[in-house]
């Protein structure tokens, strides 16, 4: 790590005397989180101006900024449905100036199936802020109501449903595998042509990465993609229940690897305290409606290991 | 606002005695050009067809419709077509048809278009590694010189008054600072 | 509903709120001048403004951002020939001859009036329509939009005119470039050789202003340079410039307003179609229905009002599918979808009985929106023609930076402007050789929409081509696609 020496000559000029190197060592990482953030940060968001996820970022941006005594500047730079901000960070130097605030999918999905410049070991995992509330959705007056009972009119008659990308697909599908039956998945660009699709009737069931929480009355859920329970939905089962296997679902802050731990807490920290911000927690819970969900480095890093498991096991049974 | 834009062009401009077109139509490239074009344009639907998509598609992987490959066959098949029925239809009917004539010559098309792809390089490799406020005022000093503007004041005002307006524009209204 | 409306307008008609949309209308004009900043831009980075603001003078605000950014689009198109969005690219077709003929402050009178009265047609429409509309729009899924594009298709590859075949190509040559990046639908590489960029394919935004607005000027340029520099011109010049339009005038153009309003407002009640689409197609019909099709392009008004109508009135068209059903109609509406969420209200099938008295708040905002782009407009019209009158040596190179800016912007990406660089050349060769640039940009937007629809329909109906006939509105569309079809070839 480049700041290293750096540091370490500062703390030795402090100190002024001899001081034994294996201590300054020890002291260089504080030291390095001592005096950050002395710039203005840069918050990478991979998704387009205006959407759910952007909007949430800039006003995270503004809380966060606060707790860390800096502007936190927002960069959104989408494409490829978030790779192209991803590979932007992971190339970036890892002193905490340069974050992103993603889908967990976006830093998951693009190495195992696609040729990406980054890997599942790119990043550092600071802290999670929320989770999507993904779901198996039909309308409200289709003939099933669980998920068996879908699975059980699939076994009559071929359905089709409506996925949002090659990874909404291959978890459909693996419900289909596992079930033995077999549907159909018509490609659909994100929610706006889902809901006509799904209320016209042109399709059976659909992948809903959360708009469906405004369609309440009109669509309803069969199953969770989550690990856990929908918040809105806290009698349909999971995904993680069932399979357990579950989509990832978190809405995180990553640095580039390498991040140094003492940095890493701090951020970590701010992240914590930012999140109770007022401004952030309405707009999230009643307006976007989403559930506030801190998740720290420790356990969102083991959380994410144990999604990545799940997703390699999803695509090892489509490979077959 | 293409081949028209020629002919309006060697109308009465927003300078009405002003830039005459330089190249005398007559001697203008025409079909010659033309020829030249279907040519190009069937080659790159061939290449297309025989390199680019095969190689570089992914495979069918439904049995349920087209491959990946299907409609950019689809669309450089219809361009062979078409470049082929252009060439075709200049070497039969050359004089006949309706020449669209730009106002510049073959090797003057060239030349333009070779400046521009050079400039082009120059200038999405200097954004990056030189940064946008070197880059805005060598273009705009390079448009302002090929126009034909001398005086010094105006370009200097030019320069620096949009190179300024530009970068702190996108800095307060959009929070975005240019590279 | 009248009562409701009266009631909207007394809750919409306050100073703030009227202040509001105005600053909404200048800042759209304004970004929209921008090459490559329309109004989807202009909103995307105002939305944040409007965090602080209370529900409805935010709506208001944004409202007017994006009838300003549509609408002010087409202020370089006809004064410098560089159309800032697609949209505008039909603009300029016969708004920049008009321009060089004397006329910049008549065209722009065109393109102002035409969009201001689109705009409150297909308000009034929306207004209507709202309630109904919602069951229709839920009848077109795949198989209706496929048959909706093949005759977009045929109806645009008359647009081409003088040169049938030059057209054709550039479409197709459009159409390739769409296939450019991931599949739609397995997600597999398609000629992109692993550059993450690309797997979006081409910006649309960088194709469009690289080979339309940045060709055009370059063009310009390169002309200025062989011509040693143009004479500056002197007040007295000007002395026969016709800048007067009266309103029988405009009137006068009934049937092409007419036409316009409503191919854009029902494009824009088709979700997903676009404003480009519309402005294209309402070209196209007016110049099929003209007696003089060959004055098309060559600054014939009749092509600025059928374009500038028609764009504008997709803009309160597009709030049907979003109001009735919580569709966005393109991301300019999703991006006021988000605006919408973000003020607690909910866009969906409840939207009106939640919040009918916004509802119709926001309807009376947008009718008053058009009364002040009228007022604003008129009042920017010198202001722009004095552009006109600044020699081209001064005021293409800024054109040419305000490209560059306009492309990085939204995606704040070097390689889309590297892109917007190299589609220049294209364009510029393609103009000098007589190619229609327009019909590749077209040919670009309709190519990835279509294969879209094709592949969905295919995979829905098993390839099984019947399907088409249990559609009847797909079947109305194929039979007008062969109507159109057949009617070209017999005129040729």
């Amino acid at each position: 790590m480049p700041h290293h020496p750096k540091s370490r000559l500062a703390i030795m000029a402090v100190g002024g005397a001899v001081v034994p190197a294996i201590v300054a060592s020890s002291l260089a990482v504080p030291a390095v989180a001592a005096d950050y953030p002395s710039k203005p940060v840069t918050l990478v968001i991979p998704y387009r101006a205006g959407g759910s996820t952007e909007t949430m970022g800039r006003v995270f941006s503004k809380a966060l900024g606060k707790e860390l005594g800096t502007r936190v500047i927002v960069r959104t730079r989408p494409g490829a449905g978030g790779a192209v901000g991803a590979t932007e960070v992971a190339k970036k130097k890892a002193d905490g100036y340069t974050l992103l605030f993603a889908a967990a999918v976006s830093l998951l999905w693009p190495p195992l199936r696609q040729k990406v410049e980054f890997d599942l070991d790119s990043f550092t995992y600071i802290g999670q802020i929320t989770n999507y509330q993904q779901a198996l959705v039909a309308r409200q007056d289709a003939p099933y109501n669980t998920l068996k009972e879908l699975i059980a009119h699939a076994k009559k008659k071929r359905l089709n449903y409506a996925d949002q990308g090659a990874m909404t697909r291959a978890f459909v599908e693996y419900i289909a595998t596992k079930e033995g039956v077999k549907w159909t998945g018509i490609p659909t660009k994100g929610g706006g042509e889902m809901v006509p699709f799904l209320l016209g009737g042109k399709v059976d069931f659909a992948w809903s990465g959360g708009i469906h929480n405004r369609f309440a009355g009109k669509m309803k859920v069969l199953l969770s993609f989550n690990a856990t329970r929908l918040v809105a939905s806290p009698d349909i089962p999971s995904i993680g229940e069932q399979y357990g296997v579950a989509m990832p679902s978190q809405a995180v802050i990553v640095g580039p690897k390498g991040l140094d731990a003492a940095l890493v807490t701090k951020i970590e920290g701010a992240i914590a305290k930012a999140v109770k911000d007022k401004a952030f927690v309405d707009l999230l819970t009643t307006k976007l409606k989403f559930p506030a969900k801190f998740v720290g480095h420790k356990a969102l890093t083991a959380d994410i290991e144990k999604t990545v498991a799940g997703l390699k096991q999803v695509i090892a049974a489509g490979a077959k | 606002m293409t081949g028209r834009q020629g002919e309006a062009e060697s109308g009465a401009g927003p300078a009405p005695d002003g830039a005459p077109p330089s190249a005398d139509p007559s001697v203008g490239p025409g079909p010659r050009q033309e020829l030249a074009a279907g040519a190009v344009l069937f080659a790159a639907a061939l290449l297309a067809l025989l390199w680019l998509i095969p190689n570089h598609t992914g495979e069918s992987t439904s049995d349920l419709e087209v491959a990946p490959g299907f409609f950019p066959q689809v669309a450089a098949g219809a361009l062979l077509v078409l470049s082929a029925l252009l060439v075709g239809h200049r070497l039969i009917r050359f004089p006949k048809l309706r020449e669209i004539r730009p106002e510049t010559g073959g090797g003057a098309v060239l030349a333009e278009i070779a400046i521009l792809a050079a400039g082009g390089l120059l200038v999405a490799w200097a954004l990056g590694a030189a940064g946008y406020l070197v880059v805005a005022p060598a273009v705009m000093l390079a448009g302002l010189l090929a126009g034909g503007e001398r005086r010094w004041w105006i370009i200097g005002l030019v320069i620096a008054g949009v190179t300024a307006a530009t970068w702190f524009g996108a800095d307060l209204l959009f929070g975005v600072v240019l590279p | 509903m009248i009562e409701q409306l009266i009631a909207g307008f007394g809750n919409a008609l306050t100073v703030t709120n009227l202040l509001f949309i105005a600053a909404g209308i200048t800042l759209g004009i304004v970004i929209g001048v921008i090459p490559g900043l329309g109004s989807v831009t202009a909103l995307a980075v105002l939305i944040p403004i409007t965090f602080y603001m209370s529900p409805l003078a935010a709506i208001a605000f944004l409202v007017g951002v994006n009838k300003g950014g549509t609408s002010g689009g087409a202020i370089p198109a006809i004064l410098l020939n560089s159309p800032g969005t697609p949209e505008a690219a039909a603009t300029a077709l016969d708004g920049h001859p008009m321009a060089k003929r004397g006329e910049s402050q008549r065209a722009l009178k065109f393109a102002l009036f035409s969009s201001v009265t689109g705009d409150t047609i297909s308000d009034l429409l929306l207004i209507v329509l709202v309630v109904p509309f919602a069951a229709i729009a839920l009848e077109f899924g795949p198989l209706e939009y496929t048959a909706v594009l093949l005759f977009a298709f045929a109806l645009l590859s008359g647009i081409s005119g003088d040169s049938p075949i030059k057209g054709l190509i550039a479409i197709a040559f459009g159409v390739f470039l769409s296939t450019v990046g991931l599949d739609p639908v397995d997600g597999s590489q398609r000629m992109v050789f692993d550059e993450v960029e690309l797997y979006d394919g081409f910006p649309l935004f960088s194709l469009a202003v690289g080979s339309l607005a940045m060709a055009s000027v370059l063009g310009q340029l390169f002309e200025l340079w062989r011509a040693r520099g143009e004479k500056r011109l002197s007040v007295e010049e000007y002395a026969r410039i016709e800048t007067r339009l009266p309103a029988r005038e405009f009137f006068g153009h009934w049937k092409t307003i007419g036409r316009s309003a409503l191919i854009g407002s029902g494009v824009g009640m088709l979700p997903g179609l676009g404003v480009t689409l519309a402005a294209f197609l309402s070209y196209g019909a007016a110049r099929r229905a003209s007696k003089e099709p060959q004055s098309f392009g060559r600054g014939n008004p009749q092509g600025i009002i059928a374009t500038e109508a028609a764009n504008s009135a997709v803009v309160g068209a597009n709030l049907v599918p979003t109001i009735a059903l919580g569709i966005p109609g393109n991301i300019a509406a999703a991006l006021l979808i988000g605006a919408f969420i973000i003020h607690g209200i909910v866009p969906g099938p409840f939207m009106l009985t939640n919040h009918g008295e916004l509802v119709y708040a926001l309807f009376a905002s947008m009718l008053m929106a058009n009364g002040v782009h009228l007022i604003i407009g008129r009042i920017g019209i010198p202001l722009w023609a004095r552009i006109a009158r600044t020699p081209r040596a001064v005021i293409l190179p800024p054109v040419l930076v305000m490209c560059i800016v306009g492309v990085y912007l939204p995606n704040q990406s070097i390689f889309g402007v590297g892109v917007m660089l190299a589609f220049a050349c294209l364009g510029l060769a393609f103009q000098r050789l007589g190619f229609p640039i327009v019909c590749m940009v077209i040919g670009f937007l309709l190519g990835g929409m279509l294969e879209n629809s094709v592949r969905q329909s295919l995979r829905l109906h098993q390839s099984d081509l019947t399907a088409f006939l249990g559609s009847p509105i797909a079947l109305i569309f194929l039979a007008l696609t062969l109507f159109v079809l057949l009617r070209a070839l017999r005129r040729a």
